[in-house]
């Protein structure tokens, strides 16, 4: 009696996919309020005619497929089937792809961190059924150069007197009214004290991104412990909707993390094995 | 290892299936164990004992696994992150760099598709940005200021950041055209992109300038 085919996918691989495009999705649809407004009423309503951009990438309708399209990610958390994994992956690079090159999109870093996020999935899940240790090791590295990347973008951006001085955040914390903490810290302090805190806040910001720029460099777990609370403190001193950005960040850096432990785990049993050999 | 469909013979570990696999005959498949451990022998030699899991930095391993295995598709990984770096780590020194990088966030880097290759190079939330709005172009103002209201913003990420993701487009709408100055400033250097946005009906029509060359402060 023949069985089914069966495809042999280490569970730790489907787990970290899994996550990753839990958070993922997650970051991609934390504005959903503001984006489904403003892809399928405002780009209708009062269409912007940039000619420096193509046809294609000014029409409202490709940027509301491609914000609809990642939806079909969610199939993975049925499926355990690859082939469902590489096309939820490539469905996400390609749908931040289109965003990020859109006319009422573009320079959102959201769909720019989905966009290497995505890239890293494409690859992961295209070899997601190995299980030996230097997979498992370009995963864990590729998926912190991703994050490095990004960070080295921010780090070195921010290395002005502007910023190091906090005079740009504590300008953008005063006008722009946001933040978790921001109303609290308002009615509590005044401008002149909120702006010396910036100006050490500003300088932790810039050290911080340029530590994560080296992130490769780093112990995963260090990068883990250090890196997934740094992001989380960013919406303290910036709205929360920069979560829309570092969610899918955070999501690969406990992807590689579930790894670990699966070498781990293979690294036991392959030591049980040396040491009783059949 | 797995029986399937009766006959074939999977492994989880590709390499290891790519080099054992075999089909059907029980002395095969006891030669294809052999060969498996064999292989994860040299891995966890490698890289896959406990301490360079724990501690190694990742990128590290996996340089010493591609010595072994020549993974192609890591390779262009590294290539393209490499890349990405040496392109961000010259910003701070190199003028082109950063007229590049501002012109991107102005959307005046010519041609488009260089504007969309730059896309794809990270730019997290830096750089000081500024917007200008006015009702009248500015050196008509620098004779007589009281022309039109001007009003200048701090913004985040890019300049022209407030004409988009942003539900209230109304107010972008007016009679007369809207005169909008993106100002970057970066190590003493300052970039302005004049734009102007005219409106007809609802459609609203941006029509970008060029880009200041920069002036040293």
């Amino acid at each position: 009696m023949s069985l089914p085919s069966v495809e042999l996918i280490p569970e730790r691989s489907i787990m970290a996919a899994r996550i990753v495009v839990a958070l993922w999705l997650v970051g991609w649809t934390s504005k959903c309020v503001l984006f489904m407004e403003y892809f399928f009423k405002t780009l209708v309503s009062h269409p912007m005619v940039n000619d420096f951009f193509p046809v294609f990438f000014r029409s409202a309708l490709v940027a509301q497929v491609a914000y609809l399209l990642p939806l079909l990610a969610l199939c993975v958390f049925v499926t355990r089937r690859r082939a469902w994994f590489c096309l939820a992956a490539v469905v996400m690079t390609v749908s931040s792809a289109l965003l990020l090159l859109h006319q009422d999109s573009a320079n959102d870093a959201t769909f720019e961190t989905s966009f290497w996020v995505g890239a890293w999935l494409v690859w992961f899940t295209w070899s997601m059924r190995r299980s030996d240790a230097d997979f498992l090791a370009h995963a864990r590295s590729l998926a912190l150069c991703v994050v490095a990347i990004q960070f080295c973008g921010g780090f070195v951006g921010k290395l002005t007197s502007e910023y190091w001085s906090g005079q740009v955040l504590a300008d953008m914390f005063m006008e722009q009214k946001q933040g978790l903490a921001a109303s609290w810290v308002r009615a509590h302090f005044d401008e002149a004290t909120i702006r010396i805190w910036f100006q050490w806040i500003s300088k932790c910001l810039i050290v911080g991104e340029g530590a994560l720029a080296l992130a490769p460099l780093l112990p995963y777990r260090l990068v883990c412990y250090t890196g997934i609370p740094f992001m989380l403190s960013f919406a303290l001193f910036k709205t929360w909707m920069i979560y829309s950005v570092l969610s899918c960040l955070i999501g690969l850096l406990i992807a590689g993390w579930i790894l670990i432990a699966q070498e781990v785990a293979d690294t036991d049993s392959a030591s049980l094995r040396r040491k009783y050999p059949m | 290892m797995m029986r399937v469909n009766g006959n074939d013979t999977v492994f989880f570990n590709d390499q290891v299936g790519a080099a054992c696999e075999t089909k059907d005959t029980h002395d095969k498949e006891i030669s294809s164990v052999d060969a498996g451990l064999a292989c994860d022998m040299h891995h966890v030699g490698e890289c896959g004992s406990l301490k360079a899991i724990m501690f190694l930095p990742p990128l590290i391993q996996s340089l010493r696994a591609l010595r072994w295995s020549k993974d192609s598709a890591v390779c262009i990984a590294y290539a393209v992150f490499a890349a990405i770096f040496i392109f961000l780590a010259c910003l701070p020194f190199s003028a082109a760099v950063q007229n590049m990088q501002v012109r991107k966030l102005h959307f005046a880097l010519h041609p488009f598709a260089a504007w969309a290759a730059d896309q794809f190079v990270p730019s997290m939330y830096n750089y000081p940005n500024r917007l200008v709005i006015s009702y009248a172009p500015l050196h008509e103002l620098d004779a007589s200021q009281e022309l039109a209201p001007v009003r200048t913003m701090t913004v985040n990420h890019y300049s022209f950041h407030p004409m988009y993701l942003d539900t209230d487009r109304q107010r972008l709408i007016s009679d007369q055209p809207l005169h909008l100055y993106a100002l970057t400033s970066y190590r003493g250097r300052e970039w302005m992109t004049p734009c102007v946005l005219t409106s007809e009906g609802n459609v609203i029509h941006m029509q970008i300038g060029t880009t200041d060359e920069p002036a040293q402060r």
